[in-house]
């Protein structure tokens, strides 16, 4: 019954109406001209009801006519009523048309890059080192070769321990490691030996793997051998010798000046409203879009290597942008907040192979809304780093 | 001489084992529950309306009574009819 009624649909057919007084004969004599007919209704009003195909209807209006009465077609339902709905909306459909196919087309192309699991490293970098290897917003997405992409990020990139770049619909999705630790330079199979970096006093050390040849407290020189990865052991008598992946961690505290740090003293309420300018670099041109005339009483927060956008779609254009807002719309940051906000900023500044132990600083007011703060920071520097044991 | 080829054909029925709606022409009735009916070798409807259908057989008038009568197929010799059956007779 199904495949009936699929095909009663692909051939088209009407629902029709007759008034008789007579529906036996019409439908016996419908039967005997062999014109099938379905869905059959006899109302109190005299009027049969019935299904019939398109290429039946002229016959069965010839049998109706034999008893006075009209065929009167109530609904053309099908595939041929559809084509004639189709051709009278020839406009409506062609643009139809137009649009799924630009659809269909721009689906083609990788409109957005989402570059995931930063912490260190800056994406607009890694988007900058994408745009120069051609792999940019609006490229033909069958064109990227998604291993290649990988292995030239982790080639451009020491930071970078292990990246996937996956095409998800018109999204470049690039999912990125960072390294827990520079340090980590090569496989844990491959036998390495923990050597200093540079000069230092070591303030404090762990080993996790190897053999230790300094303690707290002593002065090694740049190249020294911290943890050997060379084992040495007797068994039976007999003098043995393995190799292993050093591991551990070497550390020495520096009292470091870092000057120079620009922070806002306002923040913007969640509501306030801002003006947007844009400064483009196109074609070594730089272009300034909304720029605000009016700054006094205004603050900006600046953001840069931005993607820029064209309403949804991202463009294959690198922009900073700057929000103005009036300072009247702000509110004044607490103490912890600018301390946070300072903390993080000498995070960036110092290397990943340093973690911050004591932080002070000083404050001087720049202008209306900005501080210019200077920082003393003591930090624990990782001494250590791997070198291949030759052997 | 109808007759004798009735005859024939009704032995040769047996004789064969097949149905006698094959040879013979007589309506095959398969009722579905009490809402649908299907009915092959049919020679004519006599009577429709919502109540009662009235079909033309080979061996009579075969009345089928109930509620909402409705022929949701018409095909050659084979008819299709829902609704709540009630009864199917034949008509003496």
């Amino acid at each position: 019954m199904f495949f009936l009624n699929i095909m009663r649909r692909i051939r088209s057919y009407n629902i029709v109406k007759v008034q008789t007084a007579v529906p036996e004969k019409i439908l016996n004599l419908l039967q005997m001209n062999r014109i099938a007919v379905w869905d059959i209704i006899y109302d109190e009003e005299q009027y049969l009801c019935f299904k019939v195909v398109n290429r039946d209807i002229n016959y069965a209006n010839q049998v109706v006519a034999r008893f006075g009465s009209n065929i009167e077609i109530v609904k053309r339902l099908g595939f041929e009523r559809a084509l004639s709905i189709i051709k009278a909306r020839k406009i409506f459909f062609i643009f139809a048309f137009i649009c799924i196919f630009a659809v269909i087309l721009f689906s083609q192309f990788i409109w957005k890059i989402e570059i995931d699991g930063t912490r260190e490293i800056d994406a607009s970098d890694i988007r900058v080192f994408l745009y120069n290897s051609k792999i940019r917003q609006s490229e033909w997405k069958h064109h990227i070769d998604t291993n290649a992409v990988e292995v030239s990020i982790l080639k451009n990139f020491s930071e970078i321990s292990d990246v996937s770049v996956e095409i998800s619909g018109t999204k470049l999705i690039i999912t990125i490691v960072e390294r827990e630790s520079p340090i980590a330079l090569y496989d844990k199979k491959i036998s390495v030996n923990l050597v200093a970096l540079e000069d230092g006093i070591i303030n404090e050390m762990v080993v996790y793997n190897g053999t230790p040849l300094v303690k707290s407290g002593d002065s090694v020189k740049k190249g020294d051998v911290l943890i050997s990865g060379v084992i040495k052991y007797s068994f039976r008598d007999v003098e043995n010798v393995s190799y292993v992946h050093a591991m551990g961690k070497i550390l020495t505290y520096k009292n470091e000046e870092i000057g120079d740090i620009i922070i806002n003293r306002y923040k913007p309420i969640d509501e306030s409203v801002c003006e947007i300018e844009k400064t483009i670099y196109l074609f070594g041109m730089t272009i300034t879009l909304n720029k605000n005339k009016n700054s006094e009483n205004y603050m900006y927060i600046e953001e840069k290597n931005k993607v820029l956008k064209l309403g949804w779609i991202e463009l294959p254009i690198l922009c900073d942008e700057k929000k103005w807002y009036n300072i009247n719309d702000c509110i004044m940051k607490t103490d912890a907040e600018i301390s946070g906000e300072v903390y993080e900023m000498v995070s960036k500044r110092l290397s990943d192979k340093t973690s911050i132990l004591n932080l002070t600083y000083s404050v001087q007011p720049l202008d209306f809304y900005r501080i210019n703060v200077y920082s003393y920071v003591k930090c624990a520097y990782n001494l250590a780093i791997e070198e291949i044991i030759p052997q | 001489m109808d007759n004798f080829f009735y005859y024939a054909k009704n032995k040769v029925s047996e004789k064969l084992n097949l149905t006698s709606n094959v040879l013979l022409g007589e309506p095959l009735i398969e009722l579905y529950g009490k809402s649908k009916i299907r009915i092959e070798n049919h020679r004519g409807i006599v009577q429709y309306n919502s109540q009662i259908i009235k079909l033309n057989t080979i061996l009579g008038t075969l009345q089928i009574t109930g509620e909402n009568l409705e022929m949701t197929s018409l095909v050659t010799e084979e008819i299709y009819i829902t609704g709540q059956i009630e009864s199917v007779t034949y008509l003496k």
